[in-house]
């Protein structure tokens, strides 16, 4: 364990000090992971190339700052998060969030979410308009709260709140009209 | 609600260790970005260095006296050196000192002291060393002015990077980008020496060239004279006057740095001294009193202006020798329109006598200066303007005596003692405007003062001046 850790050192500095052959040793370490993460963030997976690509390009640019004081996964994790959000919002700050029609809350059982593969499950999340993605991701699976979405995403805490709820129902929604052997309902209007 | 946290829960884990291999293409992207941001950088930091070159430069050629470009010459030997260590980079022995040097360089973590390296990382480190090293001098102004930008830290990375590249990476996309690397940095360097050399060539031709001129100066001479007591009791009306006239040469220039050259040339100018009649107080229409018989065409009351001037006749070479400003006039015989009188006064005194005569003598000097100046251009820009001195020898080629009666003005013959060869100094202020890249027109006014006596009578102290405008053109070559 020693042994790896060190070699990690050795790989950042060596990233630092611009060595290919070190950029190369940390990309093959954390893209698959990574993509995984901008996977959840993007609507396809061509978006989330790109965002996984920027992501790193601004890694090997910064790693100089890295301070060894986190881990080096939750700080690259964290430069993917921001590269997504901000292309969010270069893409998305001037088109309102489709108004999906409030319906009642879907059961859906821990059952078919334990059947669903991870991949079935991101393709779902990509399909959320983008602002619910993106709450939905930051608050379920990076454990950000409401304000602190508010305040990276610039909008109010309410609308953090509603975007979460609605992104939890489409989602259940969705996973029970894939996945669920559920009688389909006519009033889910979400593109 | 907890319901819905468990599914968050299920959601999270299923998630959280989610992975997928990222297509290819997306690492040769990121590979491809870096190295374009790395060609980018370069492309900047050439820039930087030309500019801080071009700076150097400026600065030599203003220092006008030293001609040794000393400052610039580890500008160009550097960068020769980079590409050199880059083509052989396996001579170095491990030194950890240089190696932290790196890190901190680098603005990377402080390198953990007890940490064992391979040879090769050291060797590259070290090699990096060297030419961070060897760089950082002369990047040090471009550094400053890069400061500014706020990825600073990360630019001297990219820079490294931009000048090595790694040797020991086995992925052949890697080697390729490297070799062309150290093509664009031959490149680079030669495209960096080139302009070098041709600042240095539109230096050199700035600080040696020839410049040849032709000028013509409308001017106005005059002098200052002082005579000796005896000389001056006999002598015409001391003149201040002075006179227009027009002088002009051709010169030649040899600039021997950017602000200063030497001046040389051919001119030629005229000076000379006017003189009212003397004594022209005893007959002129004020003096109704005096006792002396009015001069002839002069009248007792007045109203006609009569001069007498004291003369010798006899004294030398059978002529009429009389006094004046600039020394003794030498006349062979009395001048049209004049009378000579024995002196009333006394008798016994033979020799000296009396010229009659109304108008105006001058003594009229010509000369072909040959200067020696310094010129010193204080602008050096479309419009210029330069200070310029130092010393004529003047080569006195026409010396005539004038009178302008009511016989027409008539050369009455020489003045007396003059030297041939004199000394004068010169001042002046030139304002040239350039035509084009060799031609320049110039307004120079200048004054010319003769350091010494013209002429070798000792009772004689006669120096002219001059004020010319010279006006002319310059062909620069």
């Amino acid at each position: 364990m020693r042994k790896i850790l060190e070699d990690l050192k050795k790989i950042i500095n060596d990233c630092a000090s611009g060595k290919k052959r070190a950029q190369e040793q940390l990309y093959q370490l954390f893209a698959p992971k990574m993509f995984g993460v901008c996977l959840r963030y993007a609507k396809d997976s061509t978006e989330a190339e790109d965002n996984l690509q920027d992501g790193f390009i601004k890694v090997f640019q910064n790693i100089g700052r890295f301070r060894h004081e986190g881990s080096l996964e939750g700080w690259i994790r964290r430069i993917m998060v921001n590269v997504s959000l901000e292309k969010f919002r270069k893409q998305h700050i001037l088109h309102p969030v489709e108004d999906v029609s409030i319906y009642e809350g879907q059961n859906v059982s821990d059952d078919i979410l334990a059947a669903i593969s991870a991949k079935e499950l991101i393709a779902v999340i990509q399909e959320l308009p983008p602002r619910y993605r993106m709450v939905f991701n930051l608050f379920v699976i990076e454990g950000l709260n409401h304000q602190e979405i508010s305040e990276e995403m610039k909008i109010t805490v309410g609308t953090s709140k509603s975007n979460l709820a609605r992104a939890r129902e489409i989602l259940k929604r969705r996973v029970k009209e894939l996945y669920g052997d559920i009688e389909k309902t006519n009033n889910y209007t979400a593109g | 609600m907890s319901k819905k946290l468990n599914i968050d829960d299920s959601i999270r884990e299923k998630l959280d260790g989610f992975s997928a291999a990222p297509p290819s293409h997306v690492w040769d992207n990121i590979q491809s970005q870096l190295d374009g941001q790395r060609k980018k950088r370069r492309m900047a930091y050439i820039g930087w260095i030309s500019a801080a070159a071009v700076v150097v430069l400026a600065f030599i050629a203003g220092w006008y006296f030293s001609g040794k470009s000393i400052v610039e010459e580890p500008v160009m030997v550097q960068q020769q050196t980079t590409p050199e260590s880059n083509q052989e980079p396996a001579v170095s022995k491990p030194d950890k000192g240089i190696e932290i040097e790196v890190d901190q360089l680098a603005g990377a973590q402080e390198l953990n002291s007890t940490e064992t390296t391979t040879n090769n990382t050291i060797v590259e480190d070290k090699l990096l060393a060297e030419v961070e090293l060897a760089t950082e001098q002369n990047k040090s102004e471009s550094d400053a002015l890069v400061a500014s930008r706020s990825d600073e830290n990360y630019s001297l990375l990219e820079r490294i990077e931009a000048i090595f590249t790694t040797k020991q990476s086995d992925v052949s996309l890697a080697e390729k980008s490297n070799e062309t690397q150290v093509e664009e940095n031959f490149a680079a360097d030669e495209m960096l020496i080139a302009a070098n050399l041709q600042s240095l060539n539109e230096q050199n031709q700035q600080e040696h060239g020839w410049i040849i001129g032709a000028q013509i100066s409308p001017g106005y001479s005059s002098h200052s004279a002082s005579h000796d007591d005896t000389y001056e009791r006999n002598m015409t009306y001391n003149s201040d006057n002075g006179g227009s006239n027009v002088g002009g040469g051709i010169s030649v220039q040899y600039k021997t740095s950017k602000r200063l050259r030497v001046e040389s040339g051919i001119y030629y100018a005229k000076d000379g001294q006017k003189a009212d009649n003397s004594f022209n107080l005893f007959s002129s229409r004020n003096d109704n009193d005096m006792l002396y018989a009015p001069a002839p065409g002069g009248s007792y009351d007045g109203t006609e202006l009569g001069f007498s001037n004291v003369v010798q006749t006899g004294s030398s070479g059978g002529g009429i020798a009389m006094n004046s400003t600039a020394g003794v006039i030498e006349m062979e015989s009395a001048p049209r329109g004049t009378n000579i009188s024995a002196n009333l006064e006394n008798t016994n005194n033979v020799s000296a006598q009396r010229l009659y005569s109304d108008g105006e003598f001058s003594q009229v000097f010509e000369f072909v200066e040959v200067p020696l100046y310094l010129r010193y251009s204080v602008l050096d820009k479309k419009v210029g303007v330069e200070l310029l001195g130092g010393i004529n020898a003047g080569f006195v080629i026409g010396n005539n005596a004038y009178l302008d009666n009511n016989s027409g003005v008539q050369n009455i013959g020489s003045t007396a003692d003059i030297s041939t060869l004199n000394f004068s100094g010169t001042l002046g202020v030139g304002v040239n405007y350039a035509l084009g890249k060799h031609f320049s027109f110039a307004l120079e006014p200048r004054l010319n003062y003769y350091l010494n006596s013209i002429n070798s009578n000792p009772d004689v102290n006669y120096r002219p001046y001059r004020i010319g405008v010279y006006t002319g053109v310059y062909y620069e070559f």
